[in-house]
């Protein structure tokens, strides 16, 4: 058994600890004894020490006075102040040797003649404590110092010696650290004498200790005092054992296990018979934690138990010798487990102290194997009365008062389990019905009664049927009965709704909008309403008065006759088909029967609808001639047409248009694809007749190739549309074969090709005509030449553009840059000017021009450009000319022509000029109805600006 | 011949050192050759190459030749804090002197101290270089603040009593004027005027007019070479002479004269150091006479101090037995020799304790010794 002892109660602690603190206190004192000491002998020292210190200076002071006597001189004023001032210098050198300070008071002067820092006002404060020739303590400027007094009196001098404290550290300092060495020193030694003594203790103590854990006798030997309680411990377990083993035989003989536990539900005996019990052995069990040898509900309780018990103990008024009684479940070695009730209760010292737990375990597993099987019986019976799905309930035979109720019944009436407790039958009954139930259960014989249905009332007031069955019973002592109610509530509600069922059915079919008949033995038995209106009677006037022949027309009469023989016959069970019948006022109907053969009243009767349909055969037959109109109307047509369908392309329908266009058969047709056929002489003309199809469902006058039967291609005008119906999309064609209408066409297109070649003839044979009168002049004089010249140039402007005409495929405009390239190259070469002195820069944008407005721009810019190379550049001058022509959009057209020249003369209105070339530029733009004006910076700038108007035909000039 | 050889091999292995050793010992040190202190640069450096040249055709310094590199610092602080950087850094010097003046001692000194160098101080006296707490420099020369003390004992023995202290302001300046007051004022002198100049002023004659109207005796002017010469002509320029005139540093140089002429006549002065046979310090013979006849010249005590550093520093490193910085440090601490220039002995702070200056004064165109009594030359002459 292990117990927590306290470390001061240890015996370590008990005897080392006075024996350390005894030697810690011997070392304190020690340490300020030996500080006290030190301390005094560091301050004897101090004294000492200025005492020297003043003998040195009474030496210098002496050694000065001697030398002013052994010369004669002391009477001499002078000399003997010259004496004293060495001396002072002696005793200023002196102090700072030794690091002392000075005050030197001259009492014949009356004032400190000199002194190493200090005020006249210390020394007059200092003054009055002397004694002669002894040290003391001051301070000055926050310093302590340890001073000392000389009076010198041949001179009348007082002389006091100052010496900072701090001049004596290192002294102190030594002081110090001897004393914490003295301190560490002790410090140590009792630490040792502890560990001493405790390791001394310790050896004979476990020798002890040591056996007796392990249950054997101890025999130590030495030290006088252990061996002697090793000596009674020993002779004392002698006698415990014997005890222990009378004990033991009795406990281990016993049926019952007695064990015993320490504080820490440790076990600490268990007798042999849990061997027999549980068939672990005794040592298994021992090393065995209590947790794991029951299972672990008992441990729980056992846990729960111990802690309840701690809690009480030491509680006043707790009886000490209080026991429990539990049942656990043990564990056994095979797996099995027992049950056991235990007796427990406190194991107790001397003092009262509880030390263990003392029980006895006694093996009950078949008494609370008995008790669990009564238990699970009872249970079954419970369960079968709990969770009856039909509400049963226990009722006191006398006052009718709920003894108890299952939870079917709880869930059923709405009232809790509760409140069934605290009411009657006759809570749950209409008041009405109340007395009647009294009467009979007062009535009932034992044994099983089936009470029949009764009306119960739920909680919410709702009345329920209840089919009861009853048995007597005796429940806690009581005659009561039981009873099982079966709520019937909804099969009698089924029943009324199929009645009510059979009502609507009724309504149906006397309102119904189709006829109904029931024909037996050769009469109507029934006719609903709509079947007389039909023929025109009422119903009363038809049945059992009239035969089905009464309503049939004469010459439909044996096929009706024959088809009701045949379901009379049960030939068939049914049928439906039309025939015209006779209304009352001798008009025929058209009418559909459908009928089959019933049992009736126990004989075989026709049971049908009737409908008229004569209205619907009308329209039928109107739809079948409509259909009949078209069909001609598509077999008939001259174009060919046919009906695909969209998805492969298989010829459904073709007409005779499309058989004689092509040669094809019909059987040669239909049921192929256009594949088959390979009719579209271009695969891309068919995929875009798919796409278009996709797109907007339908394609007008695509023109492409078709290809024959013979193989040989025609040109047509392929229209189509597709459609839906309920099988599929199809595509209906219609191809109109335009061979002849390509044939004039190709007619009008060579004729105008050959017109074509004609106009470009007469443009070139204009520029050539032009080119003979240009050389066919010759002039000599000046002034005729440049006119000449300029007539020329305009000449060639126009021939530029013919030639630009006549050269390009099409007639109708010409490309303006390209024609101004080749006139300003003219230019330039018709007069003679060198490219590196004069250039044109040209900016053409976007300028295709017809003829009728290319030959006046061209002419204006020949014009403007000849004028600035005539004028703008007098003499060697270096210049540009820049032609800008660019569109501004919707046919017009801004045209720039500028020069850095010397600028047009001032005060020169161009309009009004005699120049032959700007007349013309202004009568040029009039012409194209455009706008000119000048602008006069840096050179001449001639902005146009002018709108190109084309009129139908014009791409034809 | 074969143990020969293993003699030479075993010594070579078990001292490698003295292979290694055997360049000559570096030792560092810049000098105003240039600008403001050149004459007592030069006087230095005459003094140092002297102990170089006995050293080494004499002694040797660890068995090895000394070399000692002077550089010119140009008069300029900051200029010698560099070459001196550069002489730790570039060139690796062994061991350096202090340059010549207060104000470029006291400049290297964080210099010197950072790179571990103990420093001799050949050319400074201002007792404030040894009051920062310094531990690695030694003065040779008497602090600043006692170079007038004999002069002053001679004034109070003499009779008179109102004297006159000018000083420029650079640190050796400064420093000795507040000392020359202290002591004037022990020995029970009346100082009436007490100035300080911006050092380089060299027209003085505003000073001198107070001076003469402050009725002072006496004129004390601690400065250097061009103060003392600058103030004597000053007071020439405005037609007045004080009885006596001292002037630090300068009238100990045969320079003074030459430029003053007779304008230098009676000049006081205290020197570190002066020829007289009576001052039987070892080798102070021998150096002056091989000063003379190396220079042609007569050394002044700038040229004595940096000889005697010379050997003071040699006698710390043979005491030393190393080059240990550290080591030399702590022995140029403690140490008590002698040398040309008298006792060499500082304390805690490393200010020179026991030297003594002479006092000189310019007589019939010669320096003579007027104080301390004992070693008089010629008896002092008070107009």
């Amino acid at each position: 058994m292990k117990t927590q002892v306290r470390f001061t109660d240890r015996l370590a602690f008990r005897i080392i600890t006075p024996v350390f603190f005894l030697v810690i206190i011997l070392g304190a004192v020690l340490y300020f004894f030996v500080l006290r000491s030190i301390t005094e002998f560091q301050e004897d020292i101090v004294t000492r020490d200025m005492d020297w210190t003043s003998k040195s200076i009474f030496n210098i002071l002496d050694d000065n006075i001697y030398k002013l006597m052994i010369t004669g001189s002391l009477g001499n004023e002078v000399l003997g102040q010259i004496q004293k001032g060495k001396a002072l210098g002696e005793i200023e050198d002196f102090i700072r040797q030794r690091e002392l300070d000075v005050i030197v008071f001259s009492g014949s002067e009356n004032k400190v003649i000199f002194s190493s820092g200090f005020s006249d006002a210390y020394f007059a404060q200092i003054e009055k404590d002397f004694i002669e020739n002894t040290s003391f303590k001051t301070a000055y400027g926050g310093i302590e110092y340890v001073g000392y007094h000389i009076d010198f009196d041949p001179w009348q001098w007082d002389i006091v010696l100052l010496k900072d404290k701090a001049g004596y550290s290192a002294l102190m300092l030594q002081v110090r650290n001897a004393n914490v060495a003295t301190a560490t020193i002790l410090g140590l030694s009792a630490f040792l004498l502890f560990f001493y003594l405790r390791s001394y203790i310790k050896k004979p103590v476990e020798e002890i200790i040591g056996p007796l854990t392990e249950g054997r006798t101890p025999e130590y030997k030495g030290i006088h005092e252990f061996e002697f309680i090793s000596d009674n411990i020993r002779s004392m377990m002698d006698s415990l054992k014997e005890s222990e083993r009378r004990y033991r035989l009795l406990a281990d003989n016993l049926t019952d296990v007695i064990w015993t536990l320490d504080m820490d539900m440790n076990r600490t005996y268990l007798s042999l018979s849990v061997m027999r019990l549980r068939g672990f052995s005794v040592e298994e069990l021992i090393g065995m934690p209590l947790s794991e040898s029951m299972t672990r509900e008992s441990y729980e309780i056992v846990r729960s138990i111990f802690q309840q018990e701690i809690d009480l103990e030491g509680k006043p008024g707790s009886d000490p010798f209080r026991s429990r009684t539990l049942e656990l479940e043990f564990l056994c070695k095979d797996g099995s487990t027992i049950w056991g009730e235990v007796k427990t209760s406190f194991l107790r010292d001397e003092t009262g102290k509880a030390i263990g737990i003392l029980g006895v375990t006694r093996d009950i597993t078949e008494r609370i194997k008995a008790r669990e099987a009564l238990r699970e019986s009872e249970e079954r019976y419970r369960q079968m009365f709990e969770r009856n799905p039909l509400p049963m309930m226990i009722i006191d035979a006398e006052s009718l008062e709920f003894l108890n109720v299952n939870a079917a019944t709880v869930a059923h009436y709405g009232y809790s389990w509760e409140e069934f407790l605290n009411m009657t039958v006759k809570d749950i009954r209409p008041k009405e019905d109340v007395e009647a139930v009294i009467d009979y259960i007062s009535k009932i014989e034992p044994g099983i009664d089936h009470q029949g249905i009764w009306r119960h009332k739920k909680k919410d007031g709702t009345i329920i049927y209840v089919d009861i069955t009853s048995h007597d019973m005796i429940y806690g002592g009581l005659r009561a009965r039981v009873g099982m109610c079966n709520d019937v509530t909804e099969q009698l509600t089924a029943q009324k709704a199929l009645s009510e069922s059979e009502e609507r059915y009724r309504t149906l079919v006397e309102k119904g909008m189709v006829g109904v008949y029931l024909i037996q033995d050769g009469l109507f038995v029934y006719v609903n309403n709509k079947l007389a209106e039909i023929f025109g009677y009422t119903p009363d006037e038809i049945v059992d008065q009239k035969g089905p022949e009464d309503l049939v027309l004469p010459e439909d009469w044996p096929v009706v006759r024959e088809n009701i023989r045949r379901r009379m016959d049960g030939e068939i069970g049914s049928v439906n088909y039309d025939f015209r019948g006779q209304k009352k006022d001798g008009s025929a109907i058209q009418v559909e029967v459908h009928g089959s053969a019933i049992e009736y009243r126990g004989k075989r009767a026709v049971l049908g609808t009737l409908l008229d349909i004569t209205e619907r055969m009308r329209a039928e037959k109107a739809l079948r001639e409509s259909e009949e109109r078209f069909r001609t109307a598509f077999r008939t047509s001259p174009d060919a047409m046919c009906i695909n369908t969209f998805e492969n392309t298989e010829f459904i329908d073709i007409n005779d248009g499309f058989l004689n266009l092509t040669g094809y058969t019909r059987e040669e047709v239909i049921g192929k694809t256009i594949f088959d056929l390979g009719i579209w002489h271009h695969d891309k003309d068919r995929q875009h007749l798919v796409e278009a199809l996709q797109a907007t469902g339908q394609v007008s006058n695509m023109e492409t190739g078709f290809r024959l039967k013979n193989d040989s291609v025609i040109p047509c005008l392929y229209s189509a549309k597709s459609f839906s119906l309920e099988d599929g999309t199809y595509v209906l064609s219609i191809v109109s074969d335009i061979t002849e209408l390509k044939s004039a066409e190709d007619k009008i297109k060579a004729s105008l090709l050959e017109k074509e070649i004609l106009l470009k003839e007469i443009h070139h044979r204009v520029k050539n005509n032009l080119q003979v009168i240009l050389q066919s002049h010759y002039i000599k004089e000046e002034e005729s030449k440049e006119i000449y010249r300029e007539s020329q140039n305009r000449i060639i402007t126009m021939a530029l553009i013919h030639e630009e005409l006549y050269q390009r495929e099409d007639l109708s405009s010409i490309d303006f840059a390209d024609f101004l390239q080749n006139l300003s190259d003219n230019l330039l070469s018709s007069y003679g000017m060198d490219r590196r002195r004069i250039s044109i820069e040209l900016d053409i944008k976007e300028a295709e021009l017809i003829i009728d407005t290319a030959i006046p721009c061209g002419l204006i810019i020949n014009e403007l450009v000849s004028n600035s190379l005539k004028h703008a550049f007098p003499g060697n001058q270096k210049g540009e000319i820049r032609v800008k022509l660019h569109s501004t959009g919707n046919k017009g057209y801004s045209l720039k022509i500028s020069d850095n020249g010397v600028g047009f003369p001032r005060g020169m209105n161009f309009r009004q000029t005699k120049s032959l070339g700007l007349q013309l530029v202004t009568v040029l733009v009039d012409q194209l109805g455009g706008t000119i004006k000048m602008v006069k910076r840096k050179g001449t700038t001639f902005n146009i600006t002018f709108t190109e108007y084309r009129e139908a035909g014009t791409e034809l000039h | 011949m074969k143990k020969f050889a293993f003699l030479i091999l075993a010594t070579f292995i078990l001292f490698p050192q003295i292979s290694y050793s055997s360049s000559p010992i570096k030792i560092g040190v810049t000098l105003g050759l240039t600008g403001k202190y050149t004459e007592l640069g030069k006087m230095q450096e005459r003094g140092y190459r002297l102990w170089e040249s006995e050293v080494n055709s004499q002694r040797k310094l660890l068995g090895r030749e000394v070399n000692v590199i002077i550089k010119d610092d140009r008069s300029d602080p900051a200029t010698a804090v560099e070459l001196y950087k550069r002489m730790f850094v570039e060139e690796k010097v062994d061991l350096v002197f202090g340059p010549y003046s207060s104000g470029i001692t006291n400049a290297i000194l964080p210099v010197t101290s950072e790179f571990g160098y103990p420093v001799l101080a050949n050319g400074a006296s201002s007792d404030k270089i040894w009051q920062q707490g310094y531990d690695h420099v030694f003065g040779l020369y008497i602090p600043a603040g006692k170079y007038a003390v004999g002069f002053l004992e001679m004034l109070r023995t003499s009779g008179m009593t109102d004297i006159a202290i000018v000083s420029a302001d650079d640190p050796f300046s400064i420093t000795m004027a507040e000392g020359t007051r202290k002591w004037a004022e022990r020995f029970g002198l009346n100082v009436v005027y007490f100035k300080r100049f911006k050092k380089g002023t060299s027209n003085l004659e505003e000073i001198a007019k107070e001076v003469k109207n402050s009725g002072a005796a006496a004129l004390i002017v601690c400065g250097h070479f061009n103060e003392s010469v600058d103030m004597k002509r000053s007071l020439s320029n405005i037609g007045w002479q004080p009885d006596v005139y001292y002037a630090s540093v300068g009238p100990v140089l045969q320079k003074y004269y030459e430029k003053l002429g007779r304008l230098a006549e009676n000049s006081f002065s205290s020197s570190q150091w002066e020829y007289h046979p009576k001052l039987s310090f070892p080798g102070s013979s021998e150096f002056f006479g091989t000063f003379v006849k190396t220079y042609g010249i007569k050394p002044s005590y700038h040229a004595a101090s940096a000889f005697a550093g010379g050997t003071v520093l040699e006698a710390a490193v043979n005491k030393v037995g190393s080059l240990d910085r550290e080591k030399i440090r702590e022995m140029l601490s403690t140490m008590d020799v002698m040398s040309i220039l008298g006792r060499y002995g500082v304390d805690r702070t490393g200010m020179q304790i026991r030297q003594f200056p002479v006092i000189i004064q310019w007589q019939n165109a010669k320096k003579e010794i007027v104080w301390p009594k004992e070693l008089r030359t010629a008896d002092p002459v008070f107009e």
